[in-house]
């Protein structure tokens, strides 16, 4: 689940100080080799993001700190200030899963794929519930060895 | 000794809709459900928070979702909506005993929002862990 806030810093320190946590950036191996935004390729989208389990559970708590070019969580923080944007599915085919809400009208409003094989996808599932969804696949290559970059995904 | 953290297992996600029905039928659409309707009797308490709102669950994964559909105005549900729209409001997290883990979450410094307690036993209580990232936390059982 991701939320979105203005000072990722302050956020992380206050949830650990609840027991939560600890806070890791994203190991996301690869390079970023395809981004859109609204259709459109985007090169300089910068987001700073750390993510926890919470307790033993596989569900990630997430928090999206926009720093540049990254509208979908720019325009949220704006609108409705700080607050959780979107869940997010662990899925084995991005394209496949996205295409069942594709056909029923959804768009695609970011998507990301890394030369390991991770890719991600955004739907505007928020027109109703406020709530968008994120499919991402894990990487196929390059899992064993450390990241050559720690992008934002 | 060691203390467990207060919120440590994820019981499910609060969203607060318009109309819970809708909203149903709209994550029924999805993939997301079925949904049922919740009906726990609440404790009439002075503080109790309740403010005759709705709701509806399912479970995905391992979690549960929950549509809440506010009631009366000025409570914590209504307020969110109509300042936020609709959208995530808490996480709620299993709490083995409530009235203990209300107090040390109390004790630790976070105010308390709401608590309703519940006829057949057990309750919720929600925390104003709102400052960073707009989230109030509550606990169940």
């Amino acid at each position: 689940m991701g939320y979105v806030v203005a000072d990722l810093d302050a956020a992380v320190r206050f949830y650990e100080g609840l027991g939560l946590g600890p806070f890791k950036q994203p190991n996301l191996p690869g390079v970023r080799t395809q981004a859109t935004q609204y259709g459109r390729p985007v090169t300089n989208r910068k987001l700073r993001n750390m993510g926890t389990h919470i307790g033993t559970t596989r569900i990630e708590l997430e928090f999206l700190q926009p720093v540049e070019n990254a509208p979908i969580q720019e325009e949220f923080l704006k609108r409705r200030g700080e607050g959780a944007n979107h869940f997010g599915f662990k899925v084995a085919d991005v394209d496949a899963e996205a295409a069942k809400l594709e056909r029923k009208g959804f768009k695609a409003i970011y998507t990301v794929t890394f030369s390991s094989g991770i890719k991600c996808k955004y739907l505007d599932t928020d027109k109703l519930g406020g709530v968008l969804f994120e499919f991402w696949q894990p990487p196929t290559v390059g899992i064993t060895s450390p990241p050559p970059v720690m992008p934002s995904p | 000794m060691t203390v467990e953290p207060i919120f440590s297992k994820l019981n499910h996600v609060g969203v607060v809709v318009r109309d819970m029905k809708n909203a149903a039928a709209y994550y029924e659409s999805l993939g997301i459900g079925p949904f049922v309707k919740v009906d726990r009797e609440v404790l009439r308490e002075p503080d109790a928070g309740g403010d005759g709102l709705k709701t509806m669950r399912t479970t995905f994964g391992s979690v549960g979702l929950e549509l809440i559909q506010p009631g009366s105005r000025g409570s914590h549900w209504r307020q969110f909506l109509e300042e936020k729209g609709e959208g995530i409001i808490h996480l709620g997290f299993d709490a083995s005993n409530v009235d203990e883990e209300e107090r040390r979450a109390v004790g630790s410094g976070l105010r308390l929002l709401y608590r309703r307690r519940f006829k057949e036993g057990g309750g919720v209580s929600g925390f104003d862990t709102r400052e960073f990232g707009g989230i109030a936390f509550e606990l169940i059982r």
